[in-house]
């Protein structure tokens, strides 16, 4: 899919309610006009739990095959992103665990260990990356999902299964660490 | 859930972050993968093969309220059916089986009396135990004679 079609696709002004009723009826169009329109941001939430752009791309057609299962008869009850996150987390973690299963030295399976997240040595260029990294795993989704993903506090709280008010600590305690550590405290002036 | 799920409302007004540091997330965290045109090719005919599978033929569907009206309706339609193709029953003075006593069954009788043989019991109308001149003429009587609404 060159440039040319992806730009057309994504011209395909319809809701994702009205494409996936489309495809409901069977519209492969409709498909590729939804496909155009999460396939970047699955992708690069697939290499962020990964760390792996081969893996990535595994995760990002076995998500979008996973997708395309569900049909005919798929109802959309919330945003497309929330139904997606889970299913692209979940693969990543699978795809992740299987790649660390073919591992055979403990040095190459210290590098799956680390946090996807690039986490640059290098002088103080991505001390906020670092921070990120220092997050849990479960305050640094929250705070990505809201930040990096744009989804809201509600949003976050379905694709990942969780209350609304678990969200709500969570991200305020990921902000509370940027805030205190004298890495990334500038940003809040 | 621990104890640090739980949010003083008033901390609610902290959950955003500052715009600079909304967009440094943003650059350190997205990264852009290239995706080879030959695995979105895969993808899409995957989609084309499955979509096409699920794909309904385009076939008229009576709505599930019309059941009963089309059962109600098969119904009469049977019964109707029934009583067209029900043998019918004539009064015995109804000779020619027109469905009326009139004249003309006076006259079949006359016709048959004429032609002589023997002639089966039901024809005696007038129940004397013959079937003769009586008989005509107590159908003609009948055919003739006024009604309650006195029209012939």
């Amino acid at each position: 899919m060159d440039a040319q079609k992806d730009s057309e696709k994504s011209l395909d002004t319809r809701t994702d309610l009205e494409l996936i009723a489309a495809m409901n009826r069977g519209d492969d169009r409709a498909f590729e006009a939804l496909y155009v329109r999460y396939r970047d941001w699955a992708t690069s939430l697939a290499y962020r739990f990964t760390g792996d752009e081969s893996l990535a791309l595994d995760v990002l057609q076995e998500t979008f095959l996973y997708f395309l299962k569900k049909f005919p008869g798929f109802k959309l009850t919330a945003e497309l992103k929330t139904f997606l996150y889970p299913a692209v987390k979940n693969l990543s973690i699978a795809a992740r665990r299987k790649a660390e299963r073919h591992q055979s030295t403990e040095g190459e399976l210290a590098v799956l260990e680390n946090h996807p997240v690039e986490t640059s040595t290098t002088a103080s260029a991505d001390d906020l990356s670092v921070v990120v990294a220092s997050l849990s795993e479960e305050h640094r989704e929250v705070l990505l999902l809201r930040f990096v993903d744009g989804l809201n506090l509600g949003e976050i709280a379905e694709a990942m299964g969780i209350p609304l008010g678990t969200v709500k600590s969570r991200l305020h305690n990921a902000l509370t660490t940027l805030r205190k550590d004298p890495r990334t405290k500038t940003f809040f002036g | 859930m621990n104890m640090q799920d739980n949010v003083p409302p008033e901390s609610e007004q902290n959950l955003e972050a500052p715009a600079e540091l909304a967009a440094a997330l943003k650059a350190s965290a997205r990264r852009k993968v290239f995706v080879p045109p030959t695995l979105d090719e895969a993808i899409l005919k995957a989609a084309r093969a499955q979509l096409r599978r699920g794909r309904k033929p385009n076939v008229f569907r009576w709505p599930r309220w019309i059941l009963w009206p089309a059962l109600a309706g098969g119904c009469a339609a049977v019964a109707l059916i029934a009583h067209l193709l029900a043998p019918r029953q004539f009064v015995r003075e109804d000779l020619n089986h027109d469905g009326k006593v009139d004249i003309l069954d006076s006259f079949a009788l006359a016709r048959e009396l004429k032609h002589g043989g023997s002639l089966p019991a039901f024809l005696d109308v007038n129940g004397d135990g013959v079937v003769d001149d009586r008989d005509v003429n107590a159908i003609a009587s009948q055919a003739v004679a006024l009604g309650k609404d006195n029209r012939l």
